[in-house]
């Protein structure tokens, strides 16, 4: 028997300094509240024993996944040990290495120390190989085994007594092969694969049916034979077109490409792809077409002749018109150049005079301001001829010069009249010379284009231009119109070549349809078709053997619960009895294999077989549970001297507590018991009636880089 | 403590262990080769390993049909 005496530990989970714990005494009480680190020194204890067995989703409680290990506030991690088996004390340590979760282990017995995969190995005989499995049932009362039996839910409940009962990787591997079986591996996913590409055969079959039938309907109207639409049919069809074409490109004098003379007439798609392609070119290429196309590009010409010549020679009349308008309009040039002159002459001679007048005027002026002078005494003798003259200033002024002004005003408005008719005889001879320019630039252009189209359409000097252009129309219009007839006939030989090709694919496709049909009624007999039946099997057989292993797990873990329980059941209803001190229940359990969940479900009932679930409190279900893992414990041949509990007490009652502590006192008698709870009520009945010596330890101020503080109490 | 069945009897545990637990109740050599493969992922990989295990199997017959079933596609066309 394997005795637990001290535990050091190091940066395990909420512990960051070294703390020592002293577990010698009969009974160890961790008490504190909630997060100060009880739970932590039971799981260093479970950790240093197992190792990284007790992590991860595999262990069944929940809480490990993704569960670390080491404090996060400090580097190193790890947890000592000391037991004694015998007489003889061993010291194990584990510290934690951070890589996969694994750890170092050491054993220290005396002074001899072993390390590594030897420490494994003298640690399992040390606990006769006891399995972390087996520690979960009946050494460490796990707290989420009373708190899923307190919830009431009946999944819980069941996952907790799995775990209790060794039973929770039958569940977790169950719970993984149904998820495969209802997700991943449906074992007719294949088979109706199957079924609907059968369904796709038979629906194209029909419709390929239906085409065959329209297709030859079509064919059959048009005159052919049913012996024609056939493969010696179609193989005929091809060689008369050959034929056909071969002889009209005789006719027309064209010979047939090299690529269509060497083709295979059988090869159906190629050759009537030639074939067409053959067609449109002797459509485009026969002689008459070029013959056709030289006379559209011959009257082309002529109508653009003709519309040439008829536009120059309106501009040309036009032009001579404008001319023989202007002279008989405005004479000639000579007479106007004649009118010209004479104009000059008169503004000439009105210029002299008016320049006469002037200096008369200024003769006045001056004499007029002469006598106006006071040097001049007499004012009525002329300054130049020395006359006298009565008011002879008087005179100048009022008549003289007077007569002087209204002259020059009249010699100034003539003088402007003979330049204004000056100017407009000026721009009537600039009209002339234009217009006699334009109309001789168009007679040389007129010539020009005479001459050409003269020359182009071998006209003569004699021939009159634009009738001889009509003529040659008309005639040309009348050859096309011949030539086209022609072509027509040929165009239609050609189009009823082309719709024998057109008949040829559609034989072709008749026999590639029927073909397809054929094969695909032949399919499902086929070699090909049985191996996808074969896998459709081998997949459906894969769903079986899940199916078979789900049954066996099944089986091995309702045998296992059952043989369990049987062992236990008696012990279960004693414990219970004594805690809950229930008048009425005598408690019997069983296990049935839950066909839906293909999980364990386990039922409680009275001696008449009535479920007594719907009737316990919360305080009589975490007696159950308890009941069940003090049975385990009290039945099982563990190895160890001690009983781990963890927060136990978590909805029991007070006489409930008592009870329970009164089977703690029988228990302890012959193994160590380490009792972490947060329940004061518990922890003060514990102090009163539990009467083994006992070593108290309450934790209290936790702090993120020390850890919790404890204190310890005797 | 006489009705007691100690599964293991070296250990003095509850529990033998899965593996041998259930190979009782499989049929054939190679439902149980199968289960052992199966259960060496679960203890290697846990719940994922199991879930790849069968999808490996499940995908190379997939794999296969659905290559045979090309074939047949093909052949018959249209």
């Amino acid at each position: 028997m394997v005795t637990l005496t001290k535990v050091k530990i190091k940066g395990f989970r909420g512990f960051t300094e070294e703390q020592g714990f002293d577990f010698s005494y009969p009974v160890t009480i961790l008490f504190g509240e909630n997060g100060k680190g009880k739970s932590s020194l039971l799981n260093s204890i479970e950790w240093c024993l197992f190792g990284k067995e007790c992590e991860g989703s595999n262990t069944g409680i929940r809480e490990r996944i993704d569960w670390e290990v080491k404090n996060r506030n400090i580097n190193s991690c790890l947890v000592e040990l000391e037991i004694k088996r015998g007489d003889t004390f061993f010291t194990i340590k584990r510290e934690y290495v951070g890589v996969r979760r694994h750890s170092k282990i050491y054993i220290q017995i005396g002074d001899n120390t072993l390390d590594g995969e030897e420490a494994e190995k003298r640690l399992r005989e040390l606990i006769n190989n006891y399995s972390f499995k087996d520690f979960l049932s009946s050494v460490y009362q796990h707290q989420e085994v009373v708190r899923f039996f307190v919830t009431q839910e009946p999944r819980d409940r069941n996952d907790a007594i799995d775990r209790l009962l060794g039973l929770y990787e039958h569940r977790n591997i169950i719970d993984v092969l149904s998820e495969i079986k209802d997700k991943i591996i449906r074992g007719e996913e294949l088979q109706k694969t199957i079924d609907n590409l059968s369904g796709d055969i038979v629906a194209k079959i029909k419709v390929w049916k239906s085409q065959i039938e329209k297709k030859e309907a079509d064919l059959k109207n048009k005159g052919f034979r049913e012996e024609e639409i056939s493969e010696n049919g179609v193989k005929n069809l091809a060689s008369f077109i050959k034929t056909d074409l071969s002889n009209f490109s005789v006719r027309i004098n064209l010979n047939l490409s090299e690529e269509f003379n060497t083709a295979n007439p059988y090869e159906i798609p190629k050759f009537a792809e030639l074939a067409k392609k053959e067609i449109t070119r002797l459509r485009s290429e026969m002689p008459d077409v070029k013959k056709q196309n030289e006379i559209y590009e011959r009257i082309s010409e002529l109508d653009r002749n003709l519309k040439e010549y008829r536009n120059i020679q309106n501009e040309h009349n036009d032009k001579k018109r404008f001319f023989e308008e202007f002279i008989q309009a405005y004479g000639t040039l000579e007479n106007l150049e004649e009118q010209l002159k004479n104009k000059e002459i008169g503004i000439k001679d009105k210029e002299s005079e008016k320049e006469r007048i002037n200096l008369l005027g200024t003769i006045i002026e001056k004499a007029v301001r002469y006598l106006k002078s006071d040097t001049v005494t007499n004012k009525n003798v002329c300054p130049l001829c020395k006359t006298e003259k009565e008011d002879l200033l008087k005179y100048l002024e009022e008549e003289y010069f007077k007569n002087y002004k209204d002259k020059l005003e009249e010699i100034n408005q003539e003088l402007e009249t003979k330049r204004n008719e000056k100017l407009k005889i000026e721009n009537l001879i600039s009209e002339y010379k234009k217009r006699k320019d334009d109309k001789t630039k168009v007679e040389e252009r007129f010539k020009q284009i005479c001459e050409s189209i003269r020359k182009k359409w071998n006209i003569s000097e004699r021939e009159d231009i634009e009738r001889c252009l009509i003529n040659f129309l008309k005639e040309n219009e009348s050859k096309s119109k011949e030539i086209k007839e022609l072509i027509d006939m040929k165009q239609k030989e050609l189009n009823k070549i082309e719709l024998r090709v057109g008949d040829l694919l559609g034989i072709y496709e008749i026999l590639k349809l029927k073909e397809q049909q054929k094969k695909a009624e032949e399919i499902v007999k086929s070699e090909s078709w049985k191996r996808l039946q074969d896998k459709a099997d081998e997949f459906k057989k894969l769903a079986g053997q899940i199916n078979d292993i789900i049954l066996a797990i099944q089986n091995a873990s309702q045998s296992e619960a059952r043989d369990k329980l049987d062992t236990v059941k008696g012990k279960v209803d004693e414990y219970f009895s004594k805690i809950t001190r229930h008048p009425m229940i005598r408690l019997n359990l069983s296990v049935e294999v839950n066909n839906r969940t293909n999980r364990n479900s386990y039922k409680f009932s009275d001696l008449g077989g009535n479920d007594i679930i719907p009737i316990l409190s919360q305080g009589n279900m975490n007696a159950l549970a308890l009941s069940i893992f003090l049975s385990l414990a009290k039945s099982g041949n563990a190895p160890f001297g001690f009983l781990m509990f963890d927060d136990p007490s978590q909805s029991l009652g007070s006489s409930e507590k008592k009870e329970f502590i009164k089977i703690l006192n029988e228990i302890a008698e012959q193994k160590n018991l380490i009792i972490s709870t947060m329940d004061r009520e518990f922890f003060d009945l514990m102090r009163e009636y539990l009467t083994m010596h006992k070593i108290i330890y309450r934790f209290d101020n936790w702090t993120a880089d020390r850890g919790p503080q404890v204190i310890m109490e005797m | 403590m006489g009705r007691v069945r100690f599964k293991n009897k070296d250990t003095g545990g509850w529990n033998m262990g899965i593996k041998e637990d259930v190979e009782k109740y499989l049929n054939g050599d190679d439902l149980k080769a199968i289960w052992n493969e199966l259960y060496y992922r679960f203890e290697q990989e846990g719940k994922d390993g199991v879930k790849r295990f069968w999808v490996e199997k499940a995908d190379k017959i997939k794999e296969e049909f659905t290559k045979i079933q090309e074939d047949i596609k093909r052949h018959i066309g249209g």
